[in-house]
């Protein structure tokens, strides 16, 4: 997900109004439960071809991002498309199976069919949104929303403070892996019980920082954005 | 617009004292240094003049007058003087450059107009227009600190305290440093700076205090208080490389390299 966000920094429609991007985000979601099936194909190849101009992204990368929520869809797919039947002739492919039949009949292909398009374009529309929207335009759109401004400081603090816990968390791994902290298994999990213990007490400390900071700053109980 | 500290004591708890009996003045010279080995007392002292900690005996004083620890005067004193932490992500808590530099701008309720105006100044002061617009967590070291430093003289403070300001820099940073800390001075504005680099404090730095364990032990222009070898490496220091090659070398005492190079 951190390498989304840095496409998202650099993305060619960064200069457009977020609050363009959220209604012609929630346009398209509701065209993709709409439309038809070739209406939805023609709408996942347009946003496709738009997200990697716009993202500056290979198609490579575009479908390896793709194929993550792509993996959970086959899966409901195949349990949208098999059924139960006492007699083949309703099924198109069938195998025997106890009294019955498992296959899948034209109604069933029809629903996955129906599914995989919609999904498709549903999945093409979020990773297009997220891929042009990025973060300080994100918490622009909450404040917008009417969101109260604490949880919106509570969000842009979290998101900020998320690469400095990796960035700390990554330091004592590799300080415990120079160390040879990781080569066996009783040892393995010893070196993950300091890395949490270390990680909490430095995260206290960047807590105190933080309000050490804070003050210089002359932060008076709001964030500003 | 004098910052002072008279008398000044700070303990953490009742047994360990961190600062004993100190007195500085900080506007006799545009820019100051304080030196000290490590655990001397600079980053508590900085602290404490921004009155993030309170002294224990004796004062901050501002123009005289002892400050004030109400919220309201510690705003004011603030808006006045502030700080460059040593550690840049210390100092940053947005996800873009733009915001974080605005931040105390806004926290002092300025208009954006305003706001606008001296985040652009503040960037190119610190030559940071370039990554405006990138987010914070990629961007590198140095660029950090610089929004960092951006973010600090963007209020336009009478002092500005710089803890380490070159720590962790290149070459070519640490010359970038020098040169804003020279343009701020300058402005009229004072800069007091602790630093592990003594070459840099005896260049950059008009009068020196020397600290240890907590103690003040020496001040000086940096031509005298560096010329006694055996006091500077018993405080844990060492001389300046100018020093040692009028000592070891008896060439003439030259302030600046280029002065030396020209000589």
């Amino acid at each position: 997900m951190l390498i989304i966000d840095k496409y998202a920094y650099q993305n060619r429609w960064i200069d457009i109004s977020p609050i363009y991007k959220w209604w012609g985000y929630l346009t398209i979601l509701v065209l993709a439960m709409m439309t038809s099936m070739l209406w939805q194909l023609a709408l996942f190849l347009l946003l496709s071809v738009a997200t990697c101009y716009a993202g500056r992204l290979t198609s490579a990368q575009y479908l390896k991002w793709l194929s993550l929520p792509f993996g959970f869809l086959v899966m409901s797919l195949i349990a949208m498309l098999l059924t139960y039947s006492n007699s083949s002739s309703t099924l198109i492919a069938s195998i025997p199976m106890f009294d019955g039949y498992i296959g899948v009949s034209a109604q069933t292909v029809n629903t996955a069919l129906t599914t995989l398009f919609r999904c498709l374009c549903s999945i093409a529309a979020t990773l297009c949104f997220v891929i042009i929207t990025p973060f300080n335009q994100c918490v622009v759109l909450l404040k917008k929303a009417r969101l109260p401004s604490v949880l919106v400081e509570q969000i842009l603090l979290t998101y900020r403070f998320i690469f400095i816990f990796i960035e700390e968390a990554h330091a004592i791994f590799i300080a415990q892996t120079l160390r040879f902290g990781y080569t066996r298994r009783g040892l393995w999990l010893k070196s993950l019980a300091m890395l949490v213990g270390v990680l909490l007490q430095r995260v206290m400390i960047r807590h105190q920082h933080m309000q050490s900071a804070l003050a210089v700053k002359l932060y008076q109980g709001e964030f500003h954005q | 617009m004098t910052l002072s500290v008279s008398s000044m004591s700070f303990c953490y708890d009742k047994d360990e004292t961190v600062l004993t009996n100190i007195n500085m003045d900080f506007s006799s010279h545009p820019v100051i240094g304080v030196v000290g080995a490590n655990g001397c007392g600079k980053s508590t002292l900085f602290k404490l003049l921004l009155g993030l900690h309170k002294p224990t005996n004796g004062d901050v004083k501002w123009d005289g007058q002892s400050i004030g620890y109400s919220k309201s005067a510690l705003i004011e004193h603030r808006s006045k003087v502030t700080l460059l932490f040593q550690e840049p992500d210390q100092q940053i808590f947005y996800t873009d450059v733009y915001n974080d530099i605005a931040f105390s701008l806004r926290n002092l309720g300025f208009d954006e107009a305003e706001v606008e105006k001296r985040v652009k100044k503040a960037l190119q002061m610190v030559d940071g227009e370039s990554f405006a617009h990138k987010p914070i967590q990629y961007l590198s070291f140095g660029q950090k600190k610089r929004v960092a430093l951006a973010g600090s003289l963007v209020m336009d403070t009478e002092y500005l305290l710089l803890d380490e300001p070159t720590a962790g820099l290149d070459p070519l940073g640490t010359k970038q440093m020098k040169t804003l800390i020279r343009s701020i001075s300058e402005l009229g504005k004072n800069v007091v700076m602790s630093s592990h680099d003594i070459n840099l404090i005896y260049d950059v730095c008009d009068y020196v205090y020397v600290m240890s364990h907590g103690e003040l032990v020496s001040q000086g222009e940096p031509e005298t208080v560096f010329l006694d070898k055996a006091f500077i490496e018993q405080v844990g220091l060492e001389q300046p490389w100018l020093v040692k090659m009028h000592q070891e070398l008896n060439m003439p005492l030259f302030r600046h390299e280029h002065e030396m190079i020209a000589g």
